[in-house]
């Protein structure tokens, strides 16, 4: 019986690596699960993503509560764009459904690859926004904004200041979290970076209130494809218990460790994790 | 929110100890197995699950942590359908009824059709 009692710690372990890492850097521990289980442990990519979208539930729902109690999060911002999330999220997982039975399974492979040279991307991106500060947050109102309400004002502790803000470009905002919604039902992942670009650099909502409303949504997103895998027997509960637990520790881990800024050396480790797996996604998945 | 994860992290993580602890007559020895043999394919009829649970199986237990893991979002949700009726925001408390119907209609409709 020790083999089941050595794969469950393993995985575990690979979890908690991956959820720490994740949350120094402020990206889901998620998108290094479904790598970290096919590159390396061979695990079908359908019960990866089940084991991952399940721990991306974990991760969102932990954190999600304190922004909310804070003011932060933008519920009804987050309500709205979450109709288009989880629509995406259920054509995404109808689409990995497909090209899993049809052996089409590289299709998945490959796209996972592309995504994770886009969080490379997104992780250099991000350390600019931080510092750009919110000078561009849209004040000016309009038509869709005003009828569905969206938008808020929060309190900025750091700058003492109340910073005010109107999401603008919503039609196309929405269309983001929407394609956001089908990566994370097809992935396996939580969607953040591609929602808070969403809501940051096309509606043009502080930073804080982006990134904090995304968490929120995440959770709910996920909870659409995992239903989706979870009838069709792709969640295997077994993989999925301890990877959850694992990523929820190392996440929280994460957060205590690293109070403050997120040191440089950390992202560029991070950066070349993401690109290193991104490439062996692609290969496996060209390689088919 | 944040007790939905605690409840359902400790019922995993009691899960889990049982497994170790005490792994079934039959466990499979390896990950590929585990895949393999569909073993931990969740049970969703109430009457299995409910029995697995009385015979104290580690993965009836697994399995259970994993079904309030995945209602701690809806419930999220629910909670804010009522916080928009207590503002009374109609327009909201529609939205938030809506994303929660998307998500019930995900899970029993569209996942059933796919299977």
């Amino acid at each position: 019986m020790t083999g089941i009692v050595e794969y469950i710690l393993l995985m575990f372990l690979v979890a908690i690596v991956a959820g720490l890492v994740g949350s120094m850097v402020g990206v889901g521990g998620g998108i290094l699960v479904v790598p970290a289980l096919t590159v390396g442990f061979g695990v079908p990519i359908e019960y990866a993503i089940g084991a991952s979208i399940i721990s991306t539930i974990a991760t969102s729902s932990g954190s999600a509560s304190a922004y909310v109690r804070d003011r932060i999060t933008n519920l009804r911002i987050g309500m709205f764009l979450e109709i288009g999330s989880v629509l995406g999220s259920i054509v995404g997982v109808i689409a990995t459904l497909y090209f899993v039975r049809g052996g089409l399974s590289w299709v998945i492979f490959i796209t996972f690859g592309l995504i994770l040279f886009f969080s490379a991307y997104n992780v250099v991106q991000n350390a600019r926004i931080e510092r750009a500060g919110e000078s561009r947050v849209n004040t000016k109102p309009n038509r869709i904004a005003e009828r569905l309400n969206l938008r808020g004002e929060y309190e900025d502790r750091s700058l003492h200041t109340t910073i005010e803000y109107v999401a603008t470009r919503v039609p196309t905002g929405f269309g983001i979290i929407f394609f956001a919604g089908v990566l994370s039902g097809l992935l396996g992942v939580g969607g953040g970076s591609l929602k808070v670009l969403g809501m940051d650099t096309i509606m043009r909502l502080p930073f804080k209130v982006s990134t904090t409303t995304s968490n929120f949504m995440i959770g709910v997103t996920a909870v659409a494809s995992t239903g989706i895998l979870y009838v069709n027997g792709y969640i295997n509960v077994l993989l999925a218990a301890p990877v959850a637990l694992g990523v929820v520790v190392g996440s929280l881990a994460g957060a205590k460790v690293l109070v403050r800024s997120k040191p440089a050396s950390i992202r560029v480790l991070f950066i070349l994790v993401l690109l290193a797996f991104g490439a062996e996604m692609i290969l496996r998945g060209l390689s088919h | 929110m944040r007790y939905g994860v605690i409840l359902s992290s400790s019922v995993v993580a009691l899960g889990l100890a049982l497994l170790l602890l005490a792994p079934p007559v039959g466990a499979p020895e390896s990950l590929q197995d585990v895949l393999a043999t569909h073993f931990g394919q969740p049970t969703l009829k109430p009457g299995a699950l409910m029995a697995g649970l009385e015979e104290g199986n580690p993965i009836s237990v697994l399995q259970l942590g994993t079904l309030v893991l995945i209602a701690t979002p809806m419930a999220r949700v629910a909670a804010s359908a009522l916080l928009f009726l207590r503002d009374g925001d109609l327009l909201y408390v529609g939205i938030a009824l809506l994303v929660l119907a998307t998500l019930l209609t995900a899970i029993f409709v569209v996942g059933p059709i796919q299977a």
